[in-house]
């Protein structure tokens, strides 16, 4: 039974790490890091859902209607885009059925993107950064503070390195007005009921 | 067989089993979330495509007349704009962005030519919505009440573009020499184009 639990915290169960082939060769390297688009553009629904969202295919085709109009890579854009079709990609972090996880109240607490899905534009395929156990969870929700960020820098890619600080202590001790911590600005709180995530 | 033995076979079993059949019954349910596929309908998907011709609830006669400008609408104009359309329009509205850069067809143009110049508010809603040329409708990207705070943005990006020291507040003139501030980070482009934000902003109020 031990070794069983153990199986189940190891990389090996929890997918951790494990890029994910897509049907489509997409590479968020290239379109955040080269063409600096905001996560937003295409998962336009973070703000506002449970969903961060899947772009529609449209939103594809309003930049590859014009580039790479030819490209066979596109193949599968361009189909789903004419016979409205959904591209069946694949998820990459996905929680128990039992967890309802929201992303518009993270991003309006000042949880940045790059806190919980790493890098993204450093990734050529995506890979589920955290080991998402109950615990990775929790570690947050009991002291929020080293997680949070000014909502101007949701989407940035800045993380922050070990001894460098977080934002938290740069916005606290750089002004001497602690009420400019991004904590105290997005009134975040420490959340632990089993309701807030199970229902 | 012993009871280690046993559990060697288990472990062993399990390795291979994908974490999608979890020995948790509550971990998969049958249910629908949002992107979902689903069996159910013909198209496998969960989420349902409005009938057509079927209006979204925001778009109603008051959210479709022009808000009235406020400094909180031209911010939250500046995020959205610089979300949706500087990807292809550029920081500065002119028309110089990576993405730009690569379109063979036509290149998105400047906002800053006197044709775009001449563009109400509500004409520049009106592309944002229905698209204009090359350039696709964003209405399901983005909400009625964003494009109106973009479009009023854009105005405010016009003006700072072509912004000369007359624009510019009697007493603030004299910050203008003063040299850029590290702390500030952005650089003067950008500082620049608050200033075209809060003038626009004090313009439209009298």
């Amino acid at each position: 039974m031990l070794l069983l639990l153990l199986y189940k915290r190891t990389p090996l169960a929890t997918l951790q790490h494990e890029p994910v082939t897509q049907p489509i060769e997409f590479d968020h390297r290239h379109h955040v890091a080269d063409d600096g688009i905001d996560c937003r553009y295409c998962h336009n629904t973070v703000e506002t859902s449970s969903s961060a969202g899947y772009p529609a295919t449209s939103v594809c085709m309003n930049c590859h209607a014009q580039i790479w109009n030819q490209s066979p890579y596109l193949d599968l854009v361009r189909k789903s885009y004419f016979t409205g079709q959904a591209i069946e990609w694949k998820k990459v972090h996905r929680l128990p059925d039992f967890v309802y996880f929201n992303h518009s109240i993270h991003v309006a607490k000042g949880v940045g993107c790059v806190t919980c899905h790493g890098r993204v534009d450093e990734m050529a395929e995506i890979h589920q950064g955290p080991d998402m156990q109950m615990s990775w969870c929790l570690d947050c929700h009991r002291n929020p503070k080293p997680n949070i960020r000014p909502r101007q820098y949701i989407t940035a890619m800045i993380d922050p390195a070990p001894g460098q600080g977080t934002f938290e202590t740069h916005f606290s001790e750089s002004g001497s007005n602690t009420s400019q911590s991004p904590t105290t600005m997005n009134d975040v709180h420490s959340r632990t009921s089993c309701t807030t995530c199970h229902r | 067989m012993t009871r280690a033995g046993l559990l060697f076979v288990g472990v062993l079993s399990l390795a291979g089993c994908p974490v999608e059949s979890d020995i948790d019954p509550m971990m998969r349910q049958e249910k629908m979330k949002p992107y979902w596929p689903n069996d159910f309908y013909s198209d496998n998907r969960a989420m349902r495509i409005p009938p057509a011709n079927a209006v979204p609830r925001e778009r109603t006669l008051a959210a479709l007349t022009p808000p009235p400008v406020t400094a909180a609408l031209v911010e939250r104009g500046r995020e959205r704009f610089d979300i949706h359309c500087a990807v292809c329009h550029g920081f500065a509205g002119d028309g110089d962005s990576v993405v730009a850069s690569k379109m063979s067809l036509r290149a998105p143009p400047s906002l800053h030519s006197d044709k775009l110049r001449g563009y109400t508010v509500a004409q520049l809603f009106e592309v944002m919505t229905q698209g204009y040329g090359y350039m696709p409708k964003y209405d399901s990207e983005v909400s009625v009440a964003d494009r109106w705070a973009i479009a009023n943005y854009a105005k405010a990006l016009q003006l700072s573009q072509r912004a000369s020291l007359d624009d510019v507040p009697a007493d603030k003139r004299g910050d203008l020499d003063k040299p850029v501030q590290p702390a500030g980070e952005k650089g003067e482009q950008h500082g620049g184009e608050h200033h075209g934000g809060t003038s626009q902003h004090s313009e439209n109020k009298e």
